[in-house]
């Protein structure tokens, strides 16, 4: 599910490109993603600039893990959403996803 | 219900949704514009469109977008409707109907682009066949319909970009925003359902997100990635119909909870920020009368959150915190609610979709009880106690049941009579003919099931009326006729039979040529001397046509030999009426019911065989001299000057102990596809309704033989099947040839 994965190991934040489909076949491997995320307690940093297609188990487990990680507290961002992405985003009343970052 | 199931409701509508249209523009063209038929065309159309969107069916949805622009334009007076007009919206229902067929898998998406770029040029205004120019901006349109987002709609992700642009505020002064409240049902995902396809629709509608409702979210640990969670809160157009909002989820998840409410004031809708709860309430307020549940099953439904957690910019991650405890503690409000909900009982109570093998199920069982009813009358007839007033009443009651029973599977012949205009313009554009469709009767009734089954010969018959019936235009003109051929197509209700006509006013049959036609065919014997009639019918005789050239609309002589065969499957019978140079009208006539049918009961050595009634013509004990031997053939019965081969049930069906000699036995006189024969048998025993057993599903088909019934002695009875037979025999020599009739008169 998140197809790269790099350390920008100066700003400490572990930054995930999200893949390009999060439809609902994506919504379990992308969840168990981000619980391995949060569990390593660094701030999450993801990158939607990807994505083209997006759908509504795939948000709702972004939304998840963002108030998952403000309970613990860990950063959560989500950065350069693709326009698929934010439009999906917006259409769904999500915004603060992506104000957060 | 499944996804699978519910997307075959869709279908079903869209069927029905064409079926409508298909009327709307017959009366179109026939010049009744006005607006309830405009919005008809507008509403099946926007209806197709909601479907479409909900189950991902771009092509079509995007299509149907387009069309319906044009339709709007129409419907509220930007656009003048002309008949180039006219005629663009049917040709744009033809591709409309194409992309249908191809949503249900069974035909390729039809290349549509020069429809839509003349769509685009109808919406600014032209109307001619050759417009290229790119798609104007939308004109008064609720969704953005770029040339951009268009042609971008082939990717369905690119889809989302249409997002980006909502529809206008509504005016301060216009109706109240709608608010319109979703929460899909938690396995709103299953077989692949996407509940973003629906807010979409309703962001082409020009709705906007105002809020999320995530009360119902868990934090991701305990979250089922494939179960659904959160709801959302729009505002919709006011001048929307409320209707227009619930149809894009005709076909949303069953367990969907939907509410569509007026904003109470335009400025709870005008700020955004403010309104996400102001204007929610309304919908919490008053959700008796606003809560529709798609068929709820409320046990499994979870607990609604009436009021959305809003979530806005400046609330970030600690506003979705609210998991599920705060779900737990809402009230059930909606749910509860909505099972009293008097919108949803009217609704419910007009029209109930039921599985056709239930339906067939009950229709099966009340033929059983007319069988078991028909037994015991005979019982107590036997014991005296025939005429009890309680016998009387439940035979009544029993013929009732069963009306009414049949009653619920008959269906307007609108539904195939609709197909047929579609068909015409296909052929006119095929042949160059320029035809007028007329129909009557579309509303007369028959069991479904004839119904299914007619519209395959009933298309040969358009075709073969068309193709070969009606003349050029420049022909048409020549004979002094005016250019444009007339095709009839009329069914109506006659003698318990319903009798469906196909006519044209073109070249009727040419006889000379088709006996010529039939004698090179070696058809017929040179010197075979054939009645009008006979002549006619051997139009239906496999390997005929008289067409000089085989097109792929007739022509190759096994159109009509089919059309036949299938009319006689349902028991019907064809016949032919013509004039040369004034036209042809080929008659169905079909029973209403294939379950039921009236029949003469008859005994023929120690068998008991039912004839059909509808081929009855008279029955006769003959005197010794009117029946004549010729030639050593089968006997002949003098009809009134007519001679009329006999022929021997039990001989031919190897029945013993029948009575050999006519004058002895009781001659029944029928009509065939053939022409009229004598079937001979031992004596009548009754004349009444019976319930046809099919010999196919309960042992296998047999020649000659329509199916079988039980008595009320509880005895097996077979029906014949009187045409086939009398065929049969003919074909095998055992009777006279058809034609000795005329030689001997």
């Amino acid at each position: 599910m998140l197809r790269t994965e790099t350390r920008d190991w100066s700003l400490a934040l572990t930054a995930l490109s999200l893949t390009s489909v999060l439809d609902t076949a994506a919504a379990v491997p992308l969840r168990q993603a981000l619980l391995d995320l949060i569990a390593s307690g660094d701030p999450i940093t993801l990158d939607g600039s990807q994505v083209t297609q997006a759908g509504q188990a795939c948000l709702q487990v972004l939304a998840s893990a963002q108030a998952m990680a403000a309970s613990i507290p860990t950063d959560f961002e989500l950065n350069s959403p693709s326009e698929p992405l934010a439009s999906m985003i917006a259409l769904a009343g999500l915004d603060s996803l992506v104000a957060a970052a | 219900m499944n996804l699978d199931e519910i997307q075959q409701i869709f279908f079903q509508e869209c069927e029905e949704g064409l079926g409508t249209l298909e009327t709307a523009f017959a009366d179109l063209k026939r010049g009744r514009q006005d607006d309830e038929t405009i919005n008809t065309v507008f509403r099946s159309v926007h209806s197709i469109k909601g479907g479409a969107g909900a189950f991902g069916h771009e092509r079509l949805q995007h299509f149907s977008h387009h069309y319906e622009t044009v339709l709007d334009l129409i419907r509220n007076g930007t656009l003048p409707l002309s008949e180039p007009l006219i005629d663009l919206i049917v040709a744009a229902f033809d591709t409309l109907a194409d992309h249908v067929a191809a949503a249900r898998g069974e035909g390729a998406t039809p290349a549509d682009q020069a429809m839509l770029d003349r769509l685009a040029a109808a919406a600014q205004g032209d109307v001619g066949t050759s417009a290229s120019e790119p798609e104007p901006e939308a004109v008064a349109q609720p969704a953005p319909t770029s040339e951009a987002a268009a042609a971008a709609l082939d990717d369905f992700d690119a889809l989302f970009a249409m997002l980006e642009d909502p529809a206008p505020a509504a005016e301060p002064t216009g109706p109240a925003e709608w608010i319109v409240t979703i929460h899909p049902g938690p396995r709103a995902f299953d077989h692949g359902a996407e509940p973003m396809l629906a807010l979409r629709e309703l962001s082409r509608m020009g709705g906007r997100t105002l809020s999320a409702d995530l009360s119902e979210l868990p934090l991701l640990d305990v979250l089922d990635a494939e179960r659904a969670y959160i709801g959302v809160t729009m505002a919709m157009p006011g001048t929307l119909d409320e209707d227009d909002i619930r149809a894009v989820f005709d076909f949303a998840d069953p367990q969907c909870r939907l509410t569509v409410t007026r904003a109470e004031t335009a400025t709870a809708v005008a700020q955004p920020e403010v309104e996400a709860e102001a204007a929610v309430e309304p919908a919490v307020a008053q959700p008796m009368a606003e809560v529709i549940p798609l068929p709820v099953a409320p046990a499994e439904v979870p607990v609604a959150a009436p009021a959305p957690a809003p979530v806005v910019a400046a609330a970030p991650p600690p506003v979705m915190a609210p998991a599920p405890a705060a779900a737990t503690s809402a009230p059930a409000v909606s749910v509860v609610e909505a099972a009293s909900s008097p919108r949803v009982a009217a609704a419910a109570a007009q029209t109930i979709r039921v599985d056709l093998d239930k339906l067939d199920r009950l229709v099966n069982l009340v033929g059983e009880l007319v069988i078991t009813q028909a037994m015991l009358a005979q019982r107590l007839s036997e014991n005296e106690m025939g005429s009890i007033p309680e016998l009387s009443d439940l035979d009544h009651l029993t013929r009732e049941l069963q009306d009414s029973t049949m009653a619920i599977r008959a269906q307007p012949m609108k539904t195939v009579f609709s197909r047929v205009p579609r068909i015409i313009r296909e052929l006119e554009v095929e042949t160059g003919k320029r035809v007028r469709l007329e129909v009557e009767g579309e509303m007369t009734e028959v069991d479904k099931t004839v119904v299914e089954r007619i519209g395959e010969p009933l298309t040969h018959l358009i075709r073969n009326a068309v193709d070969h019936g009606l003349e050029t235009p420049a022909d048409r003109k020549a004979a002094g006729k005016d250019s444009e051929g007339v095709v009839t197509l009329s069914a109506a209700h006659q003698s318990g039979r319903i009798v469906i006509t196909v006519a044209d006013d073109g070249r009727g049959i040419d006889r000379a040529r088709v006996k010529a036609k039939a004698i090179e065919r070696g058809i017929i014997a040179p010197d075979a001397q054939l009645s009008e009639e006979e002549i006619d019918n051997l139009i239906f005789a496999p390997g005929f046509s008289t067409a000089a050239v085989v097109s792929n609309i007739s022509g190759r002589g096994v159109g009509m030999d089919v059309v036949r065969k299938n009319i006689q499957a349902l028991g019907g019978r064809i016949g032919i009426q013509s004039e040369l140079g004034k036209g042809s009208s080929f008659s169905l006539s079909l029973p209403l019911t294939l379950a039921v049918l009236d029949g003469m009961i008859v005994t023929v050595g120690d068998q008991t065989f039912v004839i059909p009634l509808t081929h009855i013509v008279e029955s006769l004990r003959p005197g010794i001299d009117e029946v004549h031997v010729v030639g050593g053939q089968s006997p002949l019965l003098d009809v009134r000057g007519t001679y009329v081969p006999v022929h021997r049930v039990g001989e031919q069906l190897g029945v013993t102990g029948a009575i050999a000699k006519p004058e002895n036995a009781v001659l029944i006189v029928v009509e065939s596809d053939q022409g009229q024969a004598v079937l001979m048998v031992d004596s009548i025993q009754d004349q009444r309704q019976v319930v046809v057993k099919s010999l196919e599903a309960n042992y296998r088909a047999i020649h000659g033989l329509a199916g079988a019934t039980i008595l009320g002695d509880g005895r097996v009875a077979l029906i014949l099947d009187v045409d086939a037979l009398i065929g049969r025999w003919r074909r095998d020599g055992r009777g006279p040839s058809p034609f000795i009739e005329d030689m001997a008169a």
